[in-house]
């Protein structure tokens, strides 16, 4: 069974596309529209998957709170419905992940071992993550899923048994085709010209730029760390890193690396950013705009957006969703970029289209459809826009930060603190840090001021006022 | 001379403890400061998930 699945997809990235559309058709199917109303003309579109999927409370000091077990009134026996979830997230994951171990030729007992120490570790990532002051300030699950991971293997180290099951990558690239469907192009359209604007003209000049300044100027070693610090300060953080980090088929220290600064970095800027805007005087929709193209993480940016106030508020996020839109077209674009620039053949060679075709990393083509589909393909075959949000935000969302959870407690398992040390000693990947994101808050404030304060500052009041 | 170094489980009981108490007694602790309670509130407030990672989950459910 094994090797017949192996010979027929031939590349592991076929069999990961497939995964990743049987999981986006099942949301689709699970999330019929269906009339619940008399108002025929309103249907109101019914998940099944709604609160399926389990998501961890918010807790201050007691951990069990993340799970929400208290019931409403003290008589009534535990909620535990939030423990139902759990045991179906692990069940859908577990069954999902299994055509992989049989491509991977793993035994049963090493991938439920495995699978069973990936799901626990992944659990815990997500209570350390859900601790109020951690998640308030963006402190992600993947942090913490990578830590545990680190924690393990550079201690007792992994079992040998479960070692077949650190398959972080494959996981991840599953994790992305997910992402895919939530790349809405529809979206750009949300605060017109000055959004798009904003997002698409800032963003690829300063990954480029960047990258540039890093490849010229600090002479990076690694390409593929230059790329992705560039991508997570420039496009949207934790995910961009990711996305381009697979692209680019980055080293795992790499991507652990930049998500770590990033993360580190977005902690403080969420917090100074605001109070800069509101100290200094700035007009609040140029300071929202300002800090929804510069500060890395989306969450954060929803955060720092609030302390400008409601119209602040959906101006950084709608400028955010913007550029969270462009992970797909940067993604692509690195995918085919690192497939013509780097390979195994001396400097200067030209390479054929099939030679480009049979380095391309093939997961991104699962990604862009993924993407596609939801943007155009099923708004034309009559989805409404509220029918294709439930199915993102409620089941394939949800389902994709499981699999990154898990990808990175694998990844970290597979990590020793030796190999990311090294990055740490350097001061090269900190300073392109440092300096492209100082480029980017110099760049994107231009950009706020001529968009938001000037050109079409009428026209997105007006865009508010509806 | 070489230092030995402590066995893996001990390293892994002193780390997990560490954890314990910066989770269970100072983060706590710190969610109590007024300017970190009055972020927190802010955003309890405005049902923002400040840990998305992606805009489809900044909102959070109530």
């Amino acid at each position: 069974m094994a090797s017949s699945t192996r010979s027929f997809f031939g590349h592991e990235d076929w069999l990961v596309i497939l995964l990743g559309f049987i999981v986006l058709v099942g949301c689709c199917w699970m999330a019929a529209a269906q009339s619940r109303s008399t108002d025929q003309a309103k249907p109101q579109v019914v998940n099944a998957l709604k609160g399926k999927i389990a998501k961890l409370e918010p807790w201050t000091s007691n951990p069990l709170d993340s799970l929400a077990l208290r019931s409403p009134s003290e008589n009534a026996p535990a909620n535990l419905k939030n423990i139902y979830s759990l045991v179906f997230t692990w069940s859908v994951l577990g069954i999902l992940l299994l055509p992989i171990a049989m491509w991977k030729q793993m035994r049963p007992s090493e991938y439920w071992t495995g699978f069973a120490v990936l799901a626990a570790l992944g659990t815990l990532a997500f209570v350390l993550a859900s601790q109020k002051v951690i998640k308030y300030y963006n402190f992600e699950y993947v942090l913490w899923a990578l830590m545990l991971g680190l924690l393990i293997s550079n201690t007792i180290g992994v079992p040998r048994l479960i070692r077949p099951m650190m398959i972080g990558d494959t996981i991840i690239k599953i994790g992305l085709v997910l992402l895919g469907a939530e790349v809405l192009f529809g979206k750009l359209v949300a605060l017109g010209a000055p959004g798009i604007l904003t997002s698409w003209i800032v963003t690829p000049v300063v990954l480029i730029t960047t990258y540039w300044f890093g490849q010229r100027v600090l002479k990076m070693e690694s390409p593929s760390l230059n790329m992705v610090i560039s991508a997570d300060m420039s496009v949207c953080g934790v995910s961009a890193a990711i996305a381009t980090g697979a692209a680019c088929r980055a080293k795992r220290e790499e991507i652990s690396y930049a998500i770590g600064i990033s993360l580190l970095f977005t902690a403080v800027m969420m917090v100074v950013q605001p109070y800069f805007v509101l100290q200094s005087g700035m007009d609040k929709n140029v300071g929202a705009a300002w800090m929804g193209g510069t500060i890395d993480s989306t969450g954060a940016v929803a955060a720092a957006g609030a302390f400008l106030g409601k119209e602040g508020e959906t101006i950084a996020t709608t400028v955010k969703m913007i550029q969270n839109v462009l992970i797909g077209v940067i993604a692509f674009a690195v995918a085919g970029y690192w497939s013509i620039r780097f390979g195994d053949q001396p400097t200067g060679q030209r390479i054929g289209v099939g030679e480009i075709w049979r380095r391309f990393p093939k997961f991104v083509l699962g990604f862009l459809a993924a993407s596609l589909i939801f943007s155009f393909l099923l708004p034309a075959f009559g989805w409404s826009s509220s029918a294709i949000e439930t199915i993102t935000k409620d089941s394939v969302s949800q389902l994709r930060s499981w699999l990154f959870c898990l990808a990175f407690v694998a990844l970290g398992l597979e990590t020793s603190f030796w190999e990311l040390g090294k990055y740490l000693k350097e001061g090269k990947p900190l300073a392109l840090y440092l300096i492209g994101q100082a480029w980017s808050m110099i760049l994107s404030l231009l950009m706020a001021y001529l968009m938001f304060g000037w050109l079409y500052a009428d026209k997105v009041k007006e865009i508010l006022a509806k | 001379m070489t230092k030995s170094k402590p066995p893996g489980w001990l390293q892994l009981l002193a780390v997990g403890s560490a954890l314990g108490v910066v989770w269970l007694y100072v983060l706590p602790h710190i969610a109590e400061f007024p300017s970190v309670k009055e972020h927190i509130e802010l955003l309890e407030r405005h049902n923002i998930n400040a840990g998305a990672m992606f805009y489809t989950e900044v909102q959070e459910k109530r």
